[in-house]
């Protein structure tokens, strides 16, 4: 079912558990060469960086060759293009299976990634033109749904698992609209029915043994049922998206959303700290975020600038007691960060770093004409 | 999902079952860490105060008065300093941990609030009168004795921008500030200078075992730099003459730090900018090919990058995976 070897997906995993236990002093060197021994790396995986530079001299690779054969073949008519791109798909798709994955040994590396999206596209693309021209979108989404679930589980990719999430959602929501008259009553519950329904499916197959390449992928489908969930109910968005179906200013139950906006976030945060349970812990802190900027942009308490000042101040003070008070009592909660730091996380350190340093100096007008680049803004105080 | 692990390790002899005890303990009362999540809040809390506070002064300032303003800013800045003056940790030519968790926060807190101080200062009474450039060269100093001070990345990024600005203001003072057109020539190579005193103030103090953990904040400013410079010397000036080596110069010394630094991000970087730059050139020395050439050229010279890439254990000379 999985296109990579799963044995090896296996020892992929316990390398990564033993260097964790490593990390924190529970295994020693001698020990760790022991691990690395036993469970040898056959894939041939790539830092981010690595993976992000393979994966965009890959496009440029892949899409001028669809061209060049595109310009040699010139295909004319509407079927002989989705003939050409049927045609890359299966090339593709051969060449991932045959070349990349089982000669090279490749996994998350750059190559296949890319590779397998463009023939993704390239597939879906091609199946979607053969089909007669005034056709209800459902169509496509729905020809779309089984390619891309089946392409997730077989390549356990994560973002193919979003994108079929996505477009599951988009199913969902296309049919509720269609339902006349009821729509604009029926949308918001039925993002948070499908949400729900998500969320449960994963938390009752949670740690089954025989699903656990797809861990990674129960993750992402986790944190977008979370987001999606409160989405759907936020006020902001079900009075834009009411609105725009039929022109009411007022969403129908308006105290309801009202009341979901704060009470959502507040719950995930709850459960979040309660179960020990990082997702659901992080996108309550994101949602309440969101919860005050729509909160604010309906009722204008206080002018922008004293409420960044306030918030600011709050925030502040209360990570600030938040820090004190975990590093008193370490149990069940500690400040201590969590074994070594990930390369994803220093990248966002320095971005942090860079942003406040770019956001502090006062914005001068382009200052080079140069465009890009990592300048981090103009002169400090002397427009302000 | 840990105990298969264990139980594996444990049957293969890696692990001794005392250890495993002990690691299986760890892995069920192990507490939750708050880490990343308190920091993300503080690091926001600190950039939503200070926004808040700079807007706030420029909306209040005819009704509040000037010294009310003043005082209230600059109360905040003494008190930042304050702090991080008791609690600092002894100097260390290497790196420092902070003495309290939000040590670094108050720091940059003081740091942002005395730019507002000073700024809100010039704007009223222009303490510098027109000499806009000790403006900006005050906080350049003070940031880059503090960060090394106190030990602290984020003061040293506020340096190197107040470092850029003050020479990007020496070079074209009034230009810069009655916003008009100013020559690229002159910023260009104030940029390439620039990137290359980075590097250079990185390559010294490694020698010297200076504060060693501070070269990827100056390499990352540099690099970006210098490349970018690099290119438009090449692409907007067109003077092919000293940008096109000083770029090949660039590109070949960022791949060798790379590789005796093991860095990925600075391989490909360097990649992706010595691309962008032959792609250029080959397009405008041959402007006239059909277009199949242009595709062959980018269908070749991607996959040479690419089998570059794959490669790049050979370029790294490095063991990790």
């Amino acid at each position: 079912m999985i296109a990579y070897p799963t044995e090896q997906l296996d020892a992929l995993e316990s390398r990564e558990t033993a260097a964790r236990w490593h990390e924190k002093g529970l295994l020693d060197d001698a020990q760790w060469q022991a691990v690395l021994q036993h469970y040898p790396a056959f894939f041939k995986t790539s830092n981010i960086f690595l993976r992000i530079g393979l994966g965009f001299f890959c496009l440029i690779i892949l899409s001028v060759a669809m061209f060049l054969s595109g310009l040699l073949l010139k295909p004319q008519s509407e079927l002989a293009f989705s003939l050409f791109f049927l045609f890359w798909a299966a090339v593709l798709l051969f060449f991932l299976e045959q070349a990349i994955i089982r000669i090279h040994k490749y996994f998350r590396n750059g190559l296949d990634d890319m590779t397998l999206y463009v023939a993704l596209a390239c597939l879906i693309g091609g199946l979607c033109s053969l089909l007669p021209g005034r056709i209800d979108e459902v169509v496509y989404s729905l020809l779309s749904l089984p390619i891309l679930v089946i392409a997730a589980i077989r390549y356990v990719d994560r973002l193919l698992s979003a994108a079929a999430f996505c477009c599951a959602l988009s199913i969902v929501v296309q049919l509720v609209e269609k339902v006349p008259g009821v729509a604009i009553y029926v949308l918001p519950y039925a993002g948070m029915a499908f949400c729900a329904a998500v969320y449960l499916l994963i938390k009752r197959n949670d740690g089954r043994r025989d699903l656990r390449y797809w861990r990674d992928q129960f993750g992402v489908l986790e944190l977008l049922s979370i987001l999606v969930f409160y989405a759907s109910g936020n006020y902001w968005i079900v009075q834009n998206v009411t609105a725009y179906l039929s022109g009411l200013e007022q969403p129908p139950l308006d105290w309801f959303f009202w009341l979901f906006t704060f009470a959502v976030p507040a719950m995930y945060l709850y459960t979040g700290l309660r179960r020990k349970d990082r997702l659901m812990l992080d996108s309550g802190i994101a949602c309440i975020v969101l919860s005050f900027i729509t909160f604010r942009h309906y009722y204008h308490l206080v002018s922008l600038s004293w409420a960044a000042t306030i918030g600011g101040a709050v925030l502040f003070a209360l990570s600030y007691a938040a820090i004190r008070y975990l590093r008193r009592n370490t149990r069940p909660f500690t400040y201590e960060p969590e074994g070594k730091i990930s390369i994803l996380q220093t990248a966002g350190e320095y971005l942090f770093e860079q942003t406040i340093a770019g956001d502090a100096a006062a914005p001068e007008k382009d200052k080079t004409g140069m465009g890009g680049g990592a300048f981090g803004g103009g002169g400090a105080g002397n427009d302000f | 999902m840990y105990e298969r692990i264990l139980k594996e390790l444990t049957d293969k002899q890696i692990v001794t079952p005392e250890q495993a005890g002990k690691i299986d303990r760890f892995e069920k009362t192990a507490p939750f860490s708050l880490h990343w999540e308190l920091k993300t809040l503080l690091y926001l809390g600190v950039l939503l105060l200070n926004v808040g506070l700079g807007v706030l002064i420029y909306e209040h300032i005819d009704t509040l008065g000037h010294t009310v303003l003043l005082i209230m800013i600059g109360l905040v800045c003494a008190g930042c300093f304050y702090y991080v003056i008791r609690y600092r940790k002894p100097f260390s030519n290497g790196e420092v941990e902070s003495a309290t968790p939000y040590y670094d926060y108050v720091l940059l807190l003081g740091c942002l609030s005395f730019l507002l101080l000073e700024g809100y200062w010039q704007y009223q009474y222009r303490i510098f009168g027109e000499r806009y450039g000790l403006a900006t060269f005050i906080p350049m100093v003070l940031f880059f004795v503090l960060a090394y001070l106190f030990d602290n990345r984020g003061v040293l990024s506020l340096a190197i921008t107040a470092l850029a600005s003050w020479l990007g203001i020496t070079v074209t003072p009034q230009e810069l500030l009655s916003r008009n057109d100013f020559n690229s020539a002159t910023i260009i190579q104030t940029g390439v200078f620039l990137g290359v005193l980075l590097a250079a103030i990185v390559f010294t103090s490694e020698r010297r075992d200076f504060k060693k953990h501070f070269s990827m904040t100056y390499l990352n400013f540099s690099v970006h730099l210098l490349m970018v410079s690099c290119l438009s010397g090449i692409i907007a000036l067109d003077n092919w003459l000293v940008y096109v080596p000083l770029l090949a110069l660039s590109v070949g010394s960022y791949l060798w730090l790379a590789r005796q630094r093991q860095s990925f991000y600075l391989l490909v970087v360097a990649v992706v900018y010595a691309y962008i730059g032959l792609s250029y050139l080959f397009m405008k020395t041959f402007p006239r090919l059909i277009l199949e050439a242009y595709l062959l050229y980018y269908l070749f010279s991607g996959a040479a990058v690419v089998v570059m890439l794959i490669n790049h254990k050979k370029i790294l000379k490095t063991q990790r995976l």
